[in-house]
């Protein structure tokens, strides 16, 4: 009964439910919503990245008048983290970065509030810094962890130690052997890539107040149950004080997947009785970005006669800043990147998580997926260079396929990436890949493959059916730009019940009402949100068929829901309406409701193949295929997109007109990291792009339409077979043009962003 | 409110706004005008808590005139208006150039000419240089007097102008030859321009030049003349490679700056492009020209 | 001192910091909260309202310099019974995301339209200079006011 209803009923064009609102300016995000009757609060942050705290005085602030609470250290006094609890909320008596919260105060307006951090008095004892990886390394750096050694290990197993917050490893077979053949050539590269700031327009927001013993946490993210775990122990109060809800989310790509700002308003909220509102202002938000993390590339394999892969080492170091963060995570990520788009012989891959007092990191659509990518498909292209092999034969030749064996062991299923190349090529047949265009610019042009991952895990979902045939759909999940919660999910829930996706309320996120969830993102809110949908609707859908059995005095069997009917199967007009069945329930076994629960499969790695990983093995792989064309010009370095076309595994496409607004989206992110978002950090340790006039995003007249082909029929874990699609657009987004670049001007592209400067003077080389 | 804590006044005569401007006050009075520098000043991490005295309702600030003596252009004429003023006159095909790109259009409907030239740590504006070009002279109006200063002699002086002085209107001579206007930019448009190169060029009926003024804006922290090669090419027919090759040779004469959005090596090197842009534009017909 | 304007067809009059931005009256004093606050510095265009008919970013306009002006903020564009028509093509193409720009949007491209009912996909592009958007990506809300467009379409042309 749980696959009776027909998969291609939840495909379509449905609209958005919220569009209406959001272009009339009604809808009320978090930060619309602190009306007169709520206080402002302010961080006081420090202004520099390695300091002791000598003197704190929060006095003068607290005994202005308007000014209504401030807190500190003192009264939060929990460290949290993933993998790893290193992360106080306040500087306590050491400063980690510039930007660290020292206090925040709450006061009657924001101006007061601001003043009121100025009065605060703090002393610092600086320190020296360590700012980069370099200099986090090196043999005598100063510790940014001092005492790494005394913090509580959530996930044991990893290697830890110094300025290394997490390493994690992968030894699969012998890649000593294997480089050390006579018959292999061996090619090597070095990449590096820079931050990314997420840069949603709304930044991250909080309103807070507490009634009756508990917090209310109102909040732009995108994991109520992260927040409400985090504030919970950083305040050590019961995880069921702690209520959270939230509103419309204006974007977050990543960058709200973690806690931040919520338990500053919480204490406050306790503190002062009163609601309070905590907002990032726009240089905030720049400076305390929770960036896709600078990082470190070193790839090395062993080709043989033939063009296989006989063996792949890499180290990677990604800056996690001052706390470890999502990067602790993240490192498990990296062999299932560099290891994943090939077939391997034997892999060695090393990834280190490593402290520097600069702001903390964290995840970014594809995370580090989007780097390694880079750096794998630019050694890729160097390794068809040094062994004379066309590089689309290559790539053709050495994707991973079915039964093939991944980084960690598992064995891939279906032939994908294959396919999806040729479609990419049979579309678009390679004519040259460099040349020069009749204006006198470099022409350029490339093909990548990418493989990424669907974040599963836990959700939970409940499904209501009203009296009126509705249902009402009740999850943690968060609508945060990308149509999930508006599209997919009641066109879910409207195929497994046969009635209009319009009918399906789906209610906004609030912990009070909703099951444990792992949060939006990772392209994980279609598969596993929509997995414990279907679940939950598999029961509703017993409990009304065993009704209408009754009432049709027909087996349950021979039953199909549809247009908001119970119709005998293959004789419309037979049954009766959804209302009628649901009236006859109320009437005899009460109201009608289901739940379901979905979680990650658990796909197992070949045993003592990974250390240090947070998850063995990928429950679901998604593959992408990029082309671009670029045009580059040799003095100013300015590349120019010619042509962009994204062949994509979606396993099933349940809303092809969003998907491609994903896809449209994702790609142009992708852009303005390869080209022109850049973030740098000064000799004081402060990120130097404080606003838009000096962090580039992509405006309209950067950007192409992308051409798009949807890959169906992937095997596929998801509900209907779906995969998640809003992520992956933007994961091979640098490597492609990368490539092009690198093909246009024949130099070995090797960091990013690849910003007119930087090309420029790759171009000019020691000229320069 | 009380008298002494008017915040904000909106005279509309140049002597009332003086008369606010020289009174003495507990607060700082500063001019406004467009508003699009002034109301960043948080952002700058400048004190904001100061006198706003609007020149906005002051209508001989708003007039574009033209005589026979040139162009007087008003302080509050905002870069939108300024480029259509100019729409169809091929002598200024510069100055409507860098009035009708800059930033983007709602900026342009906003910021003024005035303060385009008064915001003294905006170190990329497109107007200045256009106006460096023309032969601009600048009219300040103080309670002492009113004085009138070239362009180059008055971002000299920027810095420590008295606040009780207007800049009023700026003059523009008639022109005489072809103007263009190149700049480069990160990306396509919307952003403050990494290097901006600005020309004038007077040729004699043989075609060689008799009247060059090159200037430079986003190069160093100030606009600038680019005296050493506008010697280098006087005198010469107007040859876009040439003077590309010219100004490669004359880089040394500039310094240019490191910036967040750019370093200065970086500006230096398409400077060389840019110009050859700006002659290219000087020699062809105003409706073929580089979008750029 | 008072200042008088006209916001959304109604007479106001603000007594507070004259010396504030438009937006922040729009947002806190008279809670229209469709403008939104996000660079502070022009580049954005997500408070863009219109000033005497002018799309302006209401982030740099000193609200003592609006004496008598009719400002229009998004919340004054349409009707529930009838949007207008950038925003009832954004619903068609289902080009709305996060939706934080699209307030922005609307009245830089309304006003757009009205002056240029025939563009070409760069003329939108460059109108949209000062509109930044974060999500999607751009192309598809070029598609959808081309679709606006008196111009002539080929029949080749996506459709929604």
């Amino acid at each position: 009964m749980k696959n009776a209803h027909d998969p291609s009923l939840a495909v379509m064009d449905l609209p958005r439910r919220d569009a209406r609102d959001k272009l009339r300016g009604r809808t009320r995000y978090t930060v619309d919503q602190a009306g007169p009757e709520v206080l402002h609060a302010v961080l006081l942050r420090a202004t520099v990245a390695s300091a002791r705290i000598t003197r704190l005085d929060v006095t003068p602030a607290l005994a202005m008048e308007g000014v209504h609470a401030v807190a500190t250290h003192l009264d939060a006094p929990g460290l949290h983290g993933i993998g790893i609890a290193d992360h106080p909320i306040f500087a306590s008596d050491i400063v980690r970065y510039h930007g660290e919260p020292v206090a925040v105060i709450a006061a009657e307006t924001l101006a007061l509030a601001r003043r009121a951090a100025r009065a605060v008095i703090v002393d610092y004892e600086t320190l020296p810094p360590v700012l980069t990886l370099q200099a986090a390394l090196a043999p005598d750096a100063p510790l940014v962890h001092p005492g790494w050694e005394n913090y509580d290990v959530l996930h044991p197993g990893a290697a830890r130690g110094g300025n290394v917050a997490w390493e994690a490893r992968v030894d699969r077979g012998d890649t000593d052997a294997a480089f050390a053949r006579k018959d292999v050539t061996i090619v090597e590269g070095s990449y590096d890539v820079g931050r990314q700031n997420h840069v949603p327009f709304e930044p991250r927001a909080v309103i807070a107040s507490y009634e009756d013993g508990r917090f209310h946490i109102q909040t732009s993210t995108q994991a109520p149950w992260t927040v409400k775990h985090v504030v919970a122990t950083v305040l050590q109060v019961p995880e069921f004080a702690v209520r959270v809800t939230v509103p419309a989310v204006g974007g977050g790509f990543g960058l709200k997947f973690d806690c931040s700002l919520e338990p500053y308003a919480a204490i406050l909220a306790r503190k002062s009785g009163r609601s309070v509102s905590l907002v990032n202002s726009r240089r905030e938000e720049m400076m305390t970005c929770l960036c896709r993390e600078n990082a470190e590339i070193r790839i090395r394999s062993a080709i043989d006669a033939e063009g296989a892969i006989v063996a792949r080492e890499a180290t990677v170091l990604m800056d996690c800043g001052a706390y470890g963060g999502e990067q602790v995570f993240l490192t498990t990520m990296t062999a299932h990147t560099l290891a994943g788009n090939y077939r391997l012989g034997a892999a060695k891959i090393l990834t280190r998580a490593v402290y520097t007092n600069t702001p903390p990191n964290g995840a970014f659509r594809a995370c580090n997926g989007v780097y390694n990518t880079f750096a794998l498909e630019r050694h890729t292209d160097e390794i068809c260079a040094a062994i004379g092999m066309d590089p689309f034969a290559f790539r053709r030749r050495n994707v991973i396929g079915d039964g093939d064996i991944g980084a960690t062991g598992q064995t891939f299923q279906g032939d994908v990436l294959r396919p999806m190349l040729d479609r990419m090529i049979d579309k678009y047949p390679v004519e040259r890949r460099s040349g020069r265009l009749p204006d006198g610019r470099l022409y350029g042009r490339a093909t990548t493959v990418g493989t990424w991952f669907i974040f599963v895990g836990p959700s939970a979902a409940t499904v209501n059916l009203n009296a009126d045939g509705s249902a009402t759909l009740v999850t943690a999940g968060v609508e945060i730009g990308s149509g999930t919660m508006m599209q997919s999910l009641p066109q879910i829930v409207a195929a497994n019940l046969g009635i209009h996706p319009d009918a399906v309320i789906v209610k906004t996120a609030d912990t009070d009402a909703a099951g444990r969830d792992l949060g939006v993102g990772g392209g994980r809110t279609t598969v596993s949100i929509g997995a414990a949908s279907e679940a939950a609707c598999a029961e509703v859908r017993e409990k009304l068929l065993t009704v209408a059995a009754r009432l049709l005095q027909t087996s349950a069997t021979a039953l199909v829901l549809t247009n908001g009917r119970v119709e005998i199967a293959g004789k419309p007009g037979s049954g009766m309406a959804l209302k009628a069945v649901i009236a006859e329930a109320e009437l005899t076994t009460g109201p009608i409701a289901g739940s379901g629960a979905f979680t990650a499969a658990g796909t197992t790695a070949m045993p003592g193949c990974a250390t240090g990983h947070f998850i063995d093995a990928i429950d679901i792989p998604v593959f992408a295929v990029h082309d671009c064309e670029v045009a580059v010009d040799e003095t100013s370095g300015r590349c120019e997109i010619l042509s962009y076309r994204v062949v994509q595994d979606v396993g099933r496409a349940l809303n092809r007109r969003a998907i491609h607004g994903q896809i449209q989206g994702g790609v142009v992110q992708g852009i303005g990291y390869a080209l022109t978002e850049e973030v740098t950090i000064g000799a004081d340790g402060a990120i130097e792009q404080t606003g838009f006039d000096t962090y580039h995003v992509p405006l309209a007249g950067d950007v192409l339409p992308v051409d798009f082909d949807l890959y169906e029929g992937a095997p596929s874990l998801g509900p209907l077979g779906t995969k998640g699609a809003g992520e992956v657009p933007i994961l091979n987004v640098a490597a492609t043009l990368a490539c092009a670049i690198a093909n246009a001007t024949g130099k070995p592209v090797a960091s990013l962003p690849m910003t007119p400067e930087r090309v420029a003077a790759l171009i000019a080389g020691d000229a320069r | 409110m009380a008298q002494t804590d008017v915040v904000f006044h909106q005279p509309e005569t140049i002597e009332a706004a003086l008369s606010v401007l020289s009174a003495s006050a507990a607060r700082p009075a500063i001019a406004v005008a467009g508003g699009t520098w002034v109301m960043r000043a948080g952002l700058r991490g400048e004190d904001t808590d100061k006198t706003f005295v609007s020149l906005a309702k002051i209508a001989a600030l708003r007039s574009i005139e033209r005589a026979d003596d040139g162009l007087r252009i008003g302080a509050m004429v905002t870069h939108a208006d300024l480029a259509s003023a100019l729409d169809d006159d091929p002598a200024y095909a510069g100055l409507h150039r860098a009035c009708a790109i800059s930033a983007n259009p709602a900026i342009r409907r906003r910021a003024t000419i005035g303060g385009n030239l008064c915001s003294d740590a905006f170190m990329a504006p497109d107007l200045v240089p256009a106006l460096m070009a023309l032969g601009a002279t600048v009219n300040l109006h103080a309670p002492t007097g009113e004085r009138r200063v070239s362009v180059a002699d008055f971002l000299d002086g920027r810095a420590t102008r008295p606040a009780s002085e207007i800049l009023t209107h700026i003059h523009l001579p008639p022109p005489r030859g072809a103007t263009a206007h190149a700049r480069a930019l990160l990306r396509q448009a919307g952003e403050y321009p990494v290097a901006v190169v600005s020309v004038l060029a007077h040729c004699r009926t043989d075609g060689t030049c008799q009247t060059l003024r090159i200037a430079l804006s986003a190069v160093e922290p100030a606009p600038r003349r680019w005296d050493a090669l506008e010697n280098a090419l006087l005198g010469r027919r107007l040859d876009p490679v040439a003077a590309r090759d010219a100004a490669q040779a004359h880089l040394k004469a500039l310094h240019p700056r490191d910036g967040v959005d750019a370093a200065g090596w970086y500006r230096a090197r398409l400077l060389p492009q840019l110009v050859e842009r700006a002659f290219a534009d000087l020699t062809r017909p105003t409706a073929q020209r580089d979008p750029q | 001192m008072t200042v008088s304007f006209t916001l959304n067809g109604r007479a106001r009059t603000y007594a507070g910091d004259p010396r504030s931005s438009l937006l922040e009256v729009l947002r806190e004093t008279y809670r229209l909260t469709g403008a939104k606050d996000v660079c502070g510095e022009g580049f954005c265009g997500a408070c863009m309202v219109q000033i005497d008919g002018m799309p302006t970013t209401a982030c740099l306009v000193p609200v003592g310099t609006l004496e008598g002006a009719d400002v229009r903020s998004i919340e004054g564009v349409g009707t529930e019974e009838q949007l207008n028509p950038v925003q009832q093509a954004s619903i068609d193409f289902d080009v709305v995301q996060c939706g934080m720009c699209f307030p922005g949007m609307v009245m830089t491209l309304t006003h757009f339209l009205q002056d240029n009912p025939q563009p070409t996909r760069e003329d939108v592009k460059s109108a949209l200079t000062g509109n930044i958007c974060r999500c999607t990506g751009y192309e598809r809300i070029i598609d959808a006011v081309m679709s606006l467009s008196l111009a002539p379409k080929p029949l080749t042309e996506a459709q929604p």
